[in-house]
C-alpha cells in the first residue's frame, strides 16, 4: 500500500506517538495506521473523531464507549463498532509477532479487549481467541488457537525464541525435533502457517542458522545470526505450481558414461578443492 | 586482503605427479589438516551449488538436459571429495576406490532403490518426475539437498575400506546423542560389535536415509 503524502501528514497529525508494541516496524506500522485511519474516514468530522479516538486508544479502550464520543451525531453504533474492530485489528497485527495471515472476522461482545477472530481458509476456518491489555502505555496481545489448527501437530509445539537462541548449530540441528522448534518459532515470530522447506543450516561460527520456509504460496529465507532475524522473500517461489522445464531426458547409457570417473574428473575435483 | 582472510585462504595447488597439495610459493607440501578443511568447505559449497542448479532449472535459466548433466557432475565431485575425506587425504585414494565411488554414482544417477519403499531413486527419476510435472520447486530443492547429503555414503565407504585394509574386521554403530535417531539406527546400535559386512553404513537401510547422523567405530 502506498501512502499518499496528504495521508502521511494526517497520520503524523493523528499518530505522533504510536502504541509502543515492542518491535514495531515503522513502515509497517504506518500502513496499519493508514488502514485504521481509512476505516475511520477522511471527512473532516471523522478526522476530528479519529483524533479523539487516538487519544482514547492510548489511554485505554475500556473508556471508549458510545457515551463519550466527541460528536455522537456524527457516528452511529455500527460506526463505533467499526472503529473498535479497527483498533483490535491494528493491535493484533502490529509488531513482529503480530498475526499476519489475515483476520477475516472479529467477534467480541461489549468489551473489544477480549474476543475471538477467524481466519477463513477455504473449507475450514481457523478460530483464535485474543486478549488485549495495556500496561504503562504499551499495548500487548495474546492469541491462542481455539479450533481449526489442532490437526497440525507442530502448531501445538511450545517453542520460545529463547530456546532456539540458546542452541548452537551441530549436525543434530537438521533433525526433526530441531526443525519443529524452528518451525514453531517462526510461527510465533512471523507467519503462523510457516512450513520449513529446507534443513536448518549453520551460519557463521555456529551460533546462527538459516533455513527457508513457505507461508501461503510465498517462500522466504530466514537467517538467525545469533542476535537478530533477517528475512527475505524468495523471488519466483511458487509451491502450487510444478516446475516446468524444457529439454529431454538422458538415456541410461549416458548416465553410465557420466558415472565413470576419469582422470579429468579426479583432477578437476582435486583442483577445485583449493580454488 | 586481511591477514585473517589470508589465513583461511591459503594459496595451494594440486601436484598431480606427487598426488599431493603444495604451497604455491614455497612448493612445500601443504599441511593435511588445512587441505581437509578446504575439502569440507568444498563439499558444503557443492551442496549449495546443487540446490542452486534446481533454482536455475525452476527459473527457466537452464533446460532439463543441462540440469541432468550438471547435477551429475556436481554429485560426482561431491562423492569424490567425500571419499577424499573418508580416506584421510587425496594421496590415499586408490584406483579400486574410484570403482567403489563409481558404483555408488550409478545408484545416485539411475540404479538406486529405496530400502524402505522399494521405489527407484536417482537423478534419472528426478528428471522424469520433473518432466511429468510432478515436482514443485520446493520438492525439487529438497530432493537435491538429499542428493547432496547422500554423498556421505562415499565417506563411509572409504572409512570401511580403510578399516578392512588395516586388518579390522568388526564394527559397531554409534548413535548421535543429539540427533533424533530412527528405530532402525537404534536397532543397529543395539546389535553391538558385529562383523563389518553385517553392519549397514550410516544412511543405508534406515528411515533417516540421508539425514542419518550415526557414525561407525571400526575395531
Amino acid at each position: 500500500m502506498s501512502i499518499p503524502e496528504y495521508a502521511q501528514q494526517t497520520i503524523a497529525t493523528l499518530y505522533p506517538s504510536e502504541p509502543t508494541n515492542e518491535g514495531l516496524i515503522p513502515a509497517h506500522e504506518a500502513e496499519l495506521a493508514y488502514q485504521l485511519f481509512s476505516e475511520l474516514g477522511t471527512v473532516p468530522e471523522f478526522t476530528s473523531f479519529a483524533f479523539t479516538c487516538r487519544e482514547q486508544l492510548l489511554t485505554g479502550i475500556s473508556d471508549f464507549t458510545e457515551s463519550n464520543l466527541p460528536d455522537p451525531a456524527a457516528l452511529d453504533f455500527e460506526q463505533l463498532r467499526k472503529v473498535q474492530e479497527s483498533f483490535v485489528r491494528y493491535i493484533l497485527t502490529s509488531g513482529t509477532k503480530g498475526f499476519k495471515d489475515g483476520i477475516d472476522e472479529i467477534q467480541f461482545e461489549s468489551n473489544p479487549l477480549a474476543g475471538r477472530f477467524i481466519d477463513r481458509r477455504g473449507d475450514s476456518d481457523r478460530v483464535f481467541s485474543y486478549e488485549i491489555s495495556n500496561e504503562l502505555g504499551a499495548w500487548t496481545s495474546t492469541v491462542r488457537a481455539v479450533s481449526g489448527v489442532s490437526e497440525d501437530p507442530t502448531f501445538s509445539e511450545v517453542a520460545k525464541p529463547e530456546e532456539v537462541m540458546t542452541l548452537k548449530f551441530s549436525e543434530s540441528m537438521s533433525n526433526d525435533r530441531f526443525k519443529q522448534i524452528v518451525t514453531a518459532t517462526i510461527r510465533e515470530a512471523f507467519e503462523d502457517d510457516a512450513v520449513l522447506t529446507s534443513d536448518v543450516e549453520p551460519v557463521g561460527d555456529g551460533n546462527g542458522w538459516k533455513c527457508t520456509y513457505k507461508s501461503g504460496k510465498q517462500e522466504f529465507t530466514l537467517e538467525w545470526d545469533g542476535t537478530e532475524f533477517t528475512k527475505a522473500p524468495v523471488i519466483g517461489g511458487d509451491f502450487a505450481e510444478p516446475v516446468e522445464a524444457d529439454g529431454d531426458l538422458l538415456d541410461d547409457d549416458e548416465y553410465d558414461r557420466l558415472s565413470e570417473i576419469s582422470a579429468a574428473d579426479y583432477l578437476k575435483t582435486a583442483n577445485a578443492i583449493v580454488e | 586482503m586481511s591477514i585473517i582472510e589470508f589465513a583461511i585462504s591459503p594459496d595451494f595447488r594440486f601436484d598431480s605427479k606427487a598426488n599431493r597439495y603444495r604451497w604455491r610459493d614455497t612448493n612445500k607440501f601443504a599441511p593435511k589438516q588445512a587441505i581437509l578443511a578446504r575439502t569440507r568447505t568444498y563439499v558444503d559449497n557443492q551442496k549449495q551449488a546443487l540446490v542452486q542448479l534446481g533454482s536455475d532449472l525452476s527459473d527457466g535459466k537452464i533446460d532439463l538436459i543441462k540440469f541432468q548433466r550438471e547435477a551429475a557432475d556436481i554429485v560426482k565431485s561431491l562423492h569424490l571429495s567425500q571419499a577424499v575425506l573418508g580416506c584421510d587425504g587425496i594421496e590415499n585414494l586408490k584406483p579400486r576406490d574410484f570403482l567403489a565411488i563409481a558404483r555408488e554414482l550409478k545408484k545416485q544417477y539411475k540404479d538406486g532403490k529405496d530400502s524402505e519403499t522399494g521405489k527407484p531413486f536417482g537423478l534419472k527419476w528426478l528428471a522424469q518426475d520433473i518432466k511429468d510435472g510432478n515436482v514443485s520447486r520446493a520438492q525439487l530443492l529438497n530432493r537435491l539437498r538429499m542428493f547432496g547429503d547422500a554423498s556421505k555414503i562415499s565417506f563411509w565407504l572409504m572409512k570401511r575400506q580403510a578399516a578392512l585394509d588395516g586388518g579390522m574386521s568388526l564394527a559397531r554403530r554409534i548413535l548421535n546423542p543429539d540427533a533424533e535417531n530412527c528405530p532402525d539406527c537404534y536397532a543397529y546400535a543395539q546389535m553391538g560389535v558385529k562383523p563389518i559386512a553385517d553392519l549397514p553404513l550410516p544412511g543405508e537401510r534406515c528411515q533417516c536415509r540421508t539425514q542419518c547422523q550415526c557414525s561407525i567405530e571400526f575395531v
